[in-house]
């Protein structure tokens, strides 16, 4: 039971930051809707697929609302969770129904090039998607009414917690131990009656969506899209929060993950050497982690 | 119509050999430590930053000689670091993004925010005329590296005793050791070799390249495709994918420029498509 | 119906037809590199084979994927035990159980993961790891583990290979002992094991069945 907490834990982090001041505010959000891509990353790791083009589902997520305010001039809420949804699910079944026919390094790397075949259109053709400047977010409204921040920091804290939960379910499950069989022999797994093909497919939807759905929050809380959601480097950046999340014993580990990753790559700008900061500490976790596993 | 000719080549030949070399190390490495290495471009630059700052205190041939030196240090270094952290696959990836983070950051911190070249001493080196195009000595002097590197690495794969635990430690770890090949031996052997021909390139390339922060990035990625491409097989397949990669992209520049970077991951997500485990892989084992 | 698969230029099934009987237990014995197991991994699914045909229940396998198989009832254990590693043996069966249900986002039934270990004498054994198993129970869990799909017919690829000469007869007649009423092909060296156990015997030979014989007559056929 101690492992449903965990969307508790997500909502109560969320009603305290909303008392913390407006930077707390803006940086729950962020990291909230950021930390769906990372469950996105860290979903496919159980399966041992290394998904180097999770960003493109994240950018898809906000630029179907982006061009739906843009082009059809709404700004409403539903159509835009629907549109991101749809996006990020048909670019997941797409990525999905591709990476079934590779695995391990060929994996990353179709994936990493299906993203950046996306990157490349998003700045080309700059007439639809506003190239390299991006897109315009706007506040979104629910019936009408602006959600403000407060609302914004709600759908995050409700849509982070809806995916804990479903990771807590899918952890204990079928289909989540199917994963841990795909992940260390996927043949085996097979001659036991799984459908690999299938299972892989239907959590690549399901890790696209999440991420999109991340996207879309990250781009109204900057009010902003740039085709960099879908750089190679931002997908990077989540499998490495999905490996920190794979390390942690939590549910909400994702979270947890996302949260460290945003706060040390924020403490690092203040330095010189940004990049020796992030690097020495993920080298600390690394190091950490393996101290742990030896005992 | 020859003048486009000879600078499409020129353009080809000098983007085949960079993208060459980094693959060639990566495969290396990757083929007998099974360490997929984001940090690869990061000993390339690395290699590129050295030859630079040598090439003025020692001159130009003996600046990348001793750029390529200093790196044979780092892979076994390089291989410690890995086997030290990452016991998995995961582990290890996440202990060489590490790595691309740190070097980046000491990068910036030795090197400082310029770019690094030897350009302007390799152009003291002359050029010489095909079809009235100018082609600098540089890059034929480059390319004669490359060919001797690949030399070596064939005679050592196929004529040595260390390049046979290597092709064994290649094809089936567990069964060389099972032979009595120590695997950890070839495992740093292999890493040093493959970090000093990546880095060796790196500093060969400094001779038209600029080094600059960000590129250890960029180079990975195509180091990455081509060997995605090749098929972690053998040396032909890498130096095939090469120039499959680089003949795709060149034409990409020269007809369609805003389509560069497209083109190679369009090449990519073809051959994966049809050949998923590359043009050149070697024959599946099951089990 | 004759089944033919060939690598690169080496025939390792070369025109082989042969039929199971419901409940029989079918050895196939023959030297090294004579495709034995070639056979059983075309019959798995694990291999195409390059013509011929495969009936089960008369329904056309040929082109059926190893899981779909599987779902109508013909599983295989491997050769080197081919276990989870890492897991416990609970965590092995809770995997076997989870590959017949599809993307199913209910919790693991534990009394199907019991059921599976119970019937194979392995529940005392759950919580272990399953590298710290004998080679014997290693042999068995496998093939506990293919038995969750309860099936019509089982695929045993070397059962006793790698289990001490004294235990072979003894995990043999244990696991038999456990699958009644399922038909069983076996791959297997030990002649002994074969005269004890099979019904009937095919012998293999550069790709071909050479001989169909009563188990009584394999030594004679078979050197």
């Amino acid at each position: 039971m101690r492992g449903w907490l965990s969307p508790i834990a997500i909502i109560t982090a969320a009603t305290a930051a909303y008392f913390g001041g407006p930077f707390l505010r803006f940086a729950a959000v962020y990291i909230l809707g950021w930390s769906l891509a990372v469950f996105g990353a860290w979903l496919l790791l159980r399966y041992g697929l290394v998904n180097f083009g999770i960003g493109a589902s994240y950018a898809l997520g906000a630029y179907a609302a982006g061009l739906m305010y843009r082009y059809l001039h709404t700004a409403d809420l539903a159509v835009h969770l629907l549109a991101a949804v749809g996006a990020a699910g048909a670019w997941g079944a797409l990525n999905g129904a591709v990476g079934i026919k590779t695995r391990g390094i060929y994996y990353s790397l179709l994936s990493l090039s299906l993203s950046m075949v996306l990157y490349g259109v998003l700045v080309k053709f700059y007439t639809v998607t506003g190239g390299s400047d991006g897109l315009y977010m706007p506040d979104p409204r629910l019936l009408g009414v602006r959600i403000g921040t407060a609302g914004l920091l709600a759908l995050a804290a409700l849509l982070a917690a809806a995916w804990a939960a479903l990771g807590e379910v899918f952890g204990r499950s079928y289909a989540g131990h199917v994963a841990a069989g795909i992940k260390i022999n996927e043949l085996r797994t097979s001659a036991l009656g799984a459908d690999v093909g299938r299972h892989i497919l239907i959590s690549s939807v399901l890790a696209s969506i999440a991420a999109g759905l991340g996207g879309l929050i990250v781009g109204y809380s900057t009010s902003h899209v740039s085709p960099d959601f879908a750089y190679w480097v931002t997908s990077g950046k989540m499998v490495v929060g999905g490996l920190i999340a794979s390390f942690l014993p939590w549910t909400w580990g994702f979270v947890a993950s996302a949260a460290l990753y945003q706060a040390v790559e924020l403490y690092s700008l203040q330095f010189a050497y940004p990049e020796l900061v992030v690097g020495g500490l993920l080298l600390a976790i690394l190091a950490a982690w393996r101290l742990y596993y030896r005992r | 119509m020859a003048g486009f000719a000879i600078s499409f080549l020129i353009s080809f030949y000098v983007f085949f050999l960079n993208i060459l070399m980094t693959s060639l190390g990566m495969a290396f490495t990757y083929g007998v430590t099974r360490i997929l290495n984001l940090a690869q471009g990061t000993f390339f630059v690395l290699g590129g930053y050295l030859a630079s700052v040598f090439a003025w205190q020692i001159g130009l041939a003996f600046g990348i000689a001793a750029a390529a030196a200093a790196s044979l240090a780092f892979g076994p270094l390089f291989y410690l670091y890995v086997k030290a952290l990452g016991r998995t696959e995961l582990e290890q990836l996440f202990a060489t993004y590490a790595l691309l983070l740190i070097g980046e950051g000491l990068f910036k911190l030795v090197f400082g925010n310029g770019d690094y070249t030897t350009a302007s001493l390799a152009d003291g080196l002359g050029s010489v005329e095909v079809l009235g195009q100018q082609v600098p000595y540089s890059y034929l002097w480059g390319g004669a590296v490359a060919a001797a590197l690949l030399a070596l690495m064939y005679l050592l794969l196929a004529r040595t005793r260390a390049g046979l635990y290597m092709r064994a430690v290649r094809d089936d770890a567990e069964m060389a050791s099972a032979l009595g090949i120590n695997v950890r031996e070839v495992g740093l052997s292999a890493s040093a070799l493959g970090i000093l021909i990546t880095a060796a390139s790196g500093a060969a390339s400094s001779m038209w390249q600029a080094f600059t922060l960000g590129l250890s990035g960029q180079i990975l990625v195509y180091a990455f495709a081509s060997l995605v491409v090749g098929g972690i097989g053998d040396l032909l397949g890498v130096v095939a994918a090469s120039a499959v990669i680089s003949a795709v992209r060149t034409a990409a520049v020269f007809l369609y420029p805003q389509l560069e970077l497209v083109a190679i991951y369009l090449v990519v997500i073809a051959v994966l498509l049809t050949r998923p485990s590359g043009l050149f892989a070697r024959h599946a084992r099951l089990a | 119906m004759s089944l033919r698969k060939s690598f690169g230029g080496v025939k390792a099934v070369d025109g082989v037809s042969m039929d199971v009987e419901e409940g029989e237990r079918l050895a196939v014995v023959g030297p090294n590199g004579s495709g034995k197991t070639t056979l059983i991994n075309l019959l798995s699914g694990l291999l195409k084979p390059d013509s011929g045909d495969i009936y089960f229940k008369g329904i056309r396998v040929t082109n059926k994927p190893l899981h779909a198989r599987v779902k109508l009832g013909i599983a295989r254990s491997f050769q080197l035990p081919s276990l989870y590693q890492g897991l416990t043996v609970r965590q092995n069966a809770a995997i076997a159980v989870s590959a017949l249900r599809g993307f199913s986002l209910r919790p693991v039934d534990e009394e199907d993961v019991r059921d599976a270990l119970e019937r194979f004498g392995l529940w005392e054994k759950r919580d272990l790891p399953v590298g710290s198993l004998s080679e014997g129970e290693k042999k068995i869990l496998d093939i506990a583990l293919a038995v969750v799909a309860r099936p019509k017919v089982l695929l045993l690829d070397e059962p006793t290979s790698s289990v001490a000469e004294e235990n072979k007869f003894e995990l043999m007649e244990f696991v038999v002992g456990r699958l009644k009423g399922v038909s069983l092909v076996i791959v297997e060296h030990d002649l002994d094991i074969v005269e004890a156990f099979a019904d009937r015997v095919a012998v293999m030979h550069s790709g071909r069945i050479t001989a169909v014989v009563p188990p009584g007559e394999v030594r004679r056929m078979a050197v």
